[in-house]
């Protein structure tokens, strides 16, 4: 392990001397002054701290990836081809430490980098918006879904209840079963005018007295246009004669919030809310069923969150610098940064990588899929599960919005991004460079 | 001279191109073995095959077939590399590095504990003059400067086997002597030494046995005497006599031989007047070079006394044991004594 | 003489460069001349802009394309805060694309804006659809009719007209800025105070000069209502405009006008309270000439006659109403001229009771009380207010009316079941209510004095 510091102490000062440290910095530093005085938020002090937050703290982690490529494809790229590594390996140093030591200088590298910038942001933050009272702004808040509307059962007892009487319809069962869960699961998600639905919430842990709680809504409306829906949100236990009431015109589309008082939540952290459909004309009121409602309750300090965030952040560069450390470990620096940028590249396009599997026809000329559109589906597909692991998740976007960012997320992205996936490129990278000569004939 | 410290059994190496089509045969056929204490030298123009071998030795390029056992093991078990130190042809080190950093590092990577990586990082600096350049880069080093950082790092961990590619390209002259006479005092210690040159002279001022690859094989392998004595053939090196004397001498030799031999004047090794003139000249100046006075070789390289006493005064003529008088006399009386 | 070729073709081609080189100014005026560019040349880019339109070349569309397709990624998800910053850098990206401008102006101002239930969140998307347009997209193309008509529009529908349920809040805050800023409907022309001048210049680009011209030729508009912007910013469109535009533009100009004719007074009285918009009767003559220009330099376009046609029939009811009888014979005449109906083949009064009959043919007991009842309180309201026109011409509505639903039903049985009470009272009863309502004592005691 000492050998391991070793060379990560050698790769930081290296950076710290070499002014590459430095530079970067200054970069980050520009970035966290100069976005803010270009920055055009929506004109409200909410706005103005999502944008800020999102677009300083995403410049930083940008410039940090991009550096964290370079860097990491660099590192023992250039090593090997100044020879440097010549003295490293004919040192009673085994590959894989070396591996490490680079990797880990670039993660404390990174860390303090993130640590600084993420501190700047901060004080710039508070600075810029000294005038404002931000704490209604920076919160972090839980985002709880509905109690699913159990769907299963119901749609067996229906299928069964209609092959008891002979009603099924023909066709195969698996997709007459799907076809009822389908109906059942719009039933339980749209509601007819004059008509009310439950959405139940079980909050984690019981927010403290006084801490804030919404509910946050968005529907699309049977009606085409964007004509408002008349609609009562009524929150607090069904029992209760003072529920909270609130009617609202609202526009579909749209995602509304509503603040609901504390005492409505039930002891047992139990959050009941109906929403009515009071709407004169008729028009049925659809919601998704994961963000259709949702409750936010605040749960942390934003400063809190924050270091999560960052800590994801970090988490995701350290799969970054494995990466790119072990390409690096196995081409010259021109080809391992072109790889390294391919391989980031098509982690990213994983959305666009899912439709096109979804696609069968790519060529779209005739209604049979040809053998090219097999194979380039084979292609897709592989792809997509290959990149699926790595696919990143922006911290950003919970931060900025002021949702809370789990333990449990920085622990899976921890677990996924840098343990799983991180290791795996680790492993394959100590193998490679293992089995790499070195000091061959140019 | 026991144990045998590198073993090189038919060793080949076939480089292959991108397509793993093969390219050139590198190395073909090559069998050696260096034994304790020697110092070993590994000859050859360029291309020649000798680098390839090196490298196959440190563990950086990989055997196509063959075999090579170093210290008893594959050279790429990290316990090996635990017992070699290797000065690369050129300058390795990191730039944005001091010299004291640099070994310090070095001595890092062998797990010395931290007591014993000063004092043998202090000793180090001294021995190559670079004490006053120790927080320095050595980025900002000339060559011979660098040089002396990579000896002084392959020396860190005390070495067994000492691995030296063109241990004296990029040193002035005084540089060249101390590191064949530290080359000397490794080998009276009982390192061994495999170094490979251009500079012949070098070769023959310090090894014991010489191997000449030419085209990837073995061209010739045996100790230097072996190789460069020509054996039909006698110098005679006497004190100055009278014209007369000489006369009588010639005149026998001409009795003897039946024709005319070569007479000249012999001459001063030109290493060995260079450094007598550097000498005389600091001994009249203080003024500091960029490489400060070297003190011999490190203590702890040393080790005991009688070394100690060896190493002392490098640039002086290494002083003859009585078993090399005694050979150097035995041959003399040879030549001189006509037969009879 | 071996080198004579090559000397023949370097003096060939400087004076090939030559004659180039002197092309190029009057290929530019031309190209002025002939309106072949869709903008002035840009001077005095902020570096930003030069930057990315040079140093980005093809590649500014592509990273235009991702930021568009993450605006309506955001979009769709409800996550408008970062809206504003992609629309301004696609802008910047491509700034010479009007339909760039023109379609994030009008998604902010029209589709981000519904979303929100609130009104001051709506009106902080119209007013950032507007600036967009106004402050950013004209300043890189100045010459872009496309953007004035846009921008014109978002006044003249999105806050004149009332098809945005919030219409009435934007109007009001429109007016109150305004008129924060005019000290009155409109500034005094001859004497601007700088930082007013400066203020119009930069925070609204109304540029005084142009503002009188544009009254001269329209006015006297009340600035502190959204179509006189819409006059003026398709006014200051026109000179630029070629094909389709010219007509949308026209089409603004008129419609705008027969806006401000018809409701374009705004009646604010801070103290009671009240926000209206009346008509303009001074105007009608105008918004008149500004439709039978438009017509006789469009002469295909059956659209704008209808549009005439209409305006000159609400013209005439608004003129009857107001007490305006001569005014709205001349436009009758001249309705019967041009528009030849069946309906106008009868004198000025049988024709407004015909249309009044014919809206009140089916109506009940109920709604006849209303009506009758809501033109008598207009009546006593405007005297309170101090508008004797308006009192007279709601009035003479509320008679016609009541003597109009009496008339069919006049057999003594249908009248006792279904008839209407005296007229006189239903008078008392407004003028209580109307009372009632008011704050000022100034405004009550002008109830008071004559019975109307």
């Amino acid at each position: 392990m000492s050998k391991v510091l070793a060379i990560a102490g050698i790769a930081i000062r290296n950076a710290i001397r070499s002014r590459v440290v430095v530079v970067l910095l200054g970069l980050l530093l520009v970035a966290i002054i100069a976005l803010p005085l270009t920055i055009k938020g929506d004109g409200t002090v909410g706005g103005t701290v999502q944008v800020l937050l999102r677009y300083t703290l995403g410049a930083v982690t940008l410039i940090l990836s991009i550096a964290t490529l370079w860097a990491g494809c660099a590192a023992i790229s250039t090593e090997v081809q100044e020879r440097q590594v010549h003295l490293l390996v004919t040192k009673p140093v085994y590959r894989a430490q070396l591996w490490l030591g680079k990797w880990l200088g670039l993660l404390i590298l990174n860390a303090g980098l993130l640590a600084l910038a993420g501190a700047a942001t901060y004080a710039l933050l508070r600075w810029d918006l000294r005038q404002e009272n931000l704490a209604q702004f920076l919160v972090a808040q839980r985002v709880v879904k509905p109690v699913p509307v159990e769907i299963e059962e119901t749609a067996r007892k229906v299928f069964d209840e209609q092959k008891r009487r002979g009603e099924l319809p023909p066709g195969p069962p698996d997709q007459i079963l799907e076809a009822i869960r389908q109906q059942l699961r719009q039933q339980a998600y749209s509601i007819p005018a004059g008509l009310a639905r439950r959405f139940v919430f079980e909050l984690p842990n019981a927010p403290l007295p006084g801490r804030p709680l919404a509910v946050r809504y968005k529907f699309a409306s049977s009606l085409t246009g964007k004509d408002p829906v008349g609609c009562l949100l009524v929150a607090g236990a069904p029992d209760r004669p003072d529920r909270f009431q609130k009617p609202e015109l609202t526009a579909p589309a749209g995602v509304h919030l509503v603040r609901i008082p504390p005492a409505m939540l039930e002891s047992n952290g139990m959050l009941t809310v109906d929403i009515a459909n009071i709407h004169p004309v008729p028009v049925t009121m659809i919601f998704a069923p994961d963000d259709g409602v949702q409750v936010l309750v605040q749960e942390t300090s934003f400063e809190m969150n924050l270091v999560r965030c960052l800590l994801v952040a970090l988490c995701q560069l350290a799969f970054l610098g494995a990466l790119a450390v072990t390409i690096g470990s196995v081409f010259s620096l021109p080809v391992a940064a072109v790889t390294a940028a391919y391989a980031v590249m098509l982690m990213n396009i994983g959305g666009y990588l899912q439709t096109l599997t979804t696609e069968r026809n790519i060529f779209g000329s005739g209604d049979t899929p040809g053998a090219i559109d097999f194979l380039l589906h084979l292609i897709y597909v592989g792809l997509f599960w290959l990149t699926k692991p790595f696919q990143q998740a922006n911290p950003l976007e919970p931060l900025a919005g002021g949702e809370l960012i789990a333990w449990s997320w920085v622990g899976s992205i921890l677990l996924w991004q840098v343990i799983v996936a991180g290791g795996a490129v680790a492993l394959l990278g100590m193998w490679l460079f293992n089995r790499r000569e070195l000091g061959l004939p140019e | 001279m026991s144990e045998p410290i590198i073993e090189v059994v038919g060793l080949q190496k076939v480089f292959r191109d991108f397509w793993r089509r093969p390219k050139v045969k590198a190395v073909n056929d090559v069998s050696f073995t260096v034994k304790r204490g020697e110092v070993f030298g590994l000859l050859g123009p360029n291309g020649s095959g000798k680098s390839t071998t090196l490298k196959m030795i440190l563990g950086l390029l990989y055997p196509t077939s063959g075999q090579v056992r170093v210290l008893g093991r594959s050279p790429r078990d990290v316990k090996t590399k635990a017992r070699i130190g290797y000065l690369p042809e050129e300058s390795y080190s990191y730039p944005y590095l001091t010299s004291q950093e640099t070994l310090t590092f070095y001595g890092m990577l062998f797990d010395l504990p931290a007591g014993e990586r000063r004092v043998r990082t202090e000793q180090l600096l001294d021995m190559i003059g670079l004490r006053h350049a120790r927080r320095r880069q050595v980025g900002e080093f000339s060559k011979g400067m660098a040089r002396r950082i990579g000896l002084a790092q392959a020396l860190i961990n005390d070495p067994d086997l000492v691995i030296l590619d063109e241990p004296t390209s990029g040193l002035d002259p005084i540089g060249c002597r101390q590191v064949k006479d530290l080359i000397r005092a490794l080998a009276a210690r009982g390192k061994t030494v495999l170094l490979s040159s251009h500079l012949l002279s070098d070769v023959e001022d310090v090894c014991d046995r010489v191997i000449i690859l030419y085209n990837g094989k073995v061209q010739a392998l045996g100790t230097i005497n072996e190789l460069l004595e020509q054996k039909t053939q006698y110098r005679l090196t006497m004190p100055e006599v009278s014209a007369a004397g000489m006369e009588r001498i010639l005149a026998a030799v001409r009795a003897e031989l039946g024709n005319e031999p070569t007479v000249d004047h012999p001459r001063r090794d030109l290493e060995q007047f260079f450094l007598e003139v550097v000498e005389k000249a600091r001994q009249s100046t203080t003024e500091a070079s960029g490489v400060g006075p070297a003190s011999g070789v490190a203590k702890y390289l040393a080790g005991d006394e009688a070394l100690q006493h060896l190493v002392a005064q490098p640039a002086a003529p290494v002083p003859l044991t009585a078993e090399q008088k005694q050979a150097a006399d035995e041959k003399l009386r040879k030549l001189v004594e006509p037969s009879k | 003489m071996k080198h004579f070729g090559a000397i023949v073709l370097v003096l060939l081609a400087v004076t090939g460069f030559w004659v180039a080189g002197s092309m190029q100014q009057p290929l530019l005026q031309a190209r002025r001349d002939f309106h072949l560019t869709r903008g002035e040349p840009l001077e005095n880019t902020p570096p930003m802009v030069a930057f990315t339109t040079v140093a980005l070349g093809g590649f500014r569309g592509i990273i235009a394309d991702w930021l568009w397709l993450r605006s309506s990624q955001l979009q769709q998800d409800g996550k408008y805060f970062e809206l504003v910053q992609l629309a301004d850098w696609i802008t910047k990206l491509e700034p010479r694309m009007a339909q760039v401008w023109a379609f994030h102006g009008w998604n902010m101002a029209y589709n981000i804006s519904v979303l929100f239930n609130e009104p001051t969140d709506r009106w902080r998307w119209v007013r950032q659809g507007i600036g967009l347009l106004r402050d950013e997209g004209l300043k890189y193309n100045p010459g872009e009719a496309r953007l004035y008509r846009e921008l014109g529009w978002i006044y003249q529908h999105k806050m004149s007209g009332n098809s945005d349920q919030m219409n009435v809040y934007y109007k009001r805050w429109w007016a109150d800025e305004i008129g924060e800023l005019f000290d009155g409907p409109r500034p005094d022309y001859k004497n601007i105070p700088p930082d007013r001048a400066q203020r119009m210049k930069e925070l609204y680009k109304l540029d005084p000069a142009l503002m009188e011209q544009v009254e001269r030729e329209f006015g006297p508009l009340d600035w502190r209502l959204p179509q006189a912007h819409a006059i003026y910013w398709a006014w200051r469109g026109k000179r630029y405009a070629t094909g389709f535009d010219v007509i949308q533009l026209e089409r603004m100009l008129f419609q705008s006008m027969a806006d401000a004719a018809l409701q374009g007074e705004l009646f604010s009285n801070p103290v009671e309270g009240v926000f209206i918009a009346g008509p303009n009767l001074a105007l009608i003559p105008k918004a008149r000439r500004a439709y039978e220009q438009a017509i006789a330099a469009n002469p295909g376009e059956s659209g704008m006659q209808s549009g005439h046609r209409n305006f000159l029939r609400t013209a005439i009811m608004v003129l009857y109403t107001h007490h305006r009888l001569a005014e709205a014979r001349d436009i009758f005449d001249d309705l019967r001229q041009r528009y030849p109906a069946a309906e106008l083949n009868q004198s000025l009064e049988a024709y407004i009771f015909g249309r009044m009959t014919e809206f009140l043919r089916d109506v009940g007991q109920r709604e006849a009380i209303d009506m009758i009842m809501g033109a008598l309180q207009q009546s006593w309201f405007w005297l309170a207010m101090g508008d004797e026109d308006q009192a007279q011409g709601f009035q003479q509505l509320a008679r016609s009316v009541w003597r109009e639903y009496m008339q069919t039903r006049y057999e003594k049985e249908i009248a006792e079941r279904a008839g209407l009470p005296p007229l006189e009272q239903m008078s008392e009863q407004a003028r209580e209510a109307v009372k009632k309502q008011l704050q000022s004592d100034a405004a009550k005691a002008r109830l008071v004095k004559p019975a109307p």
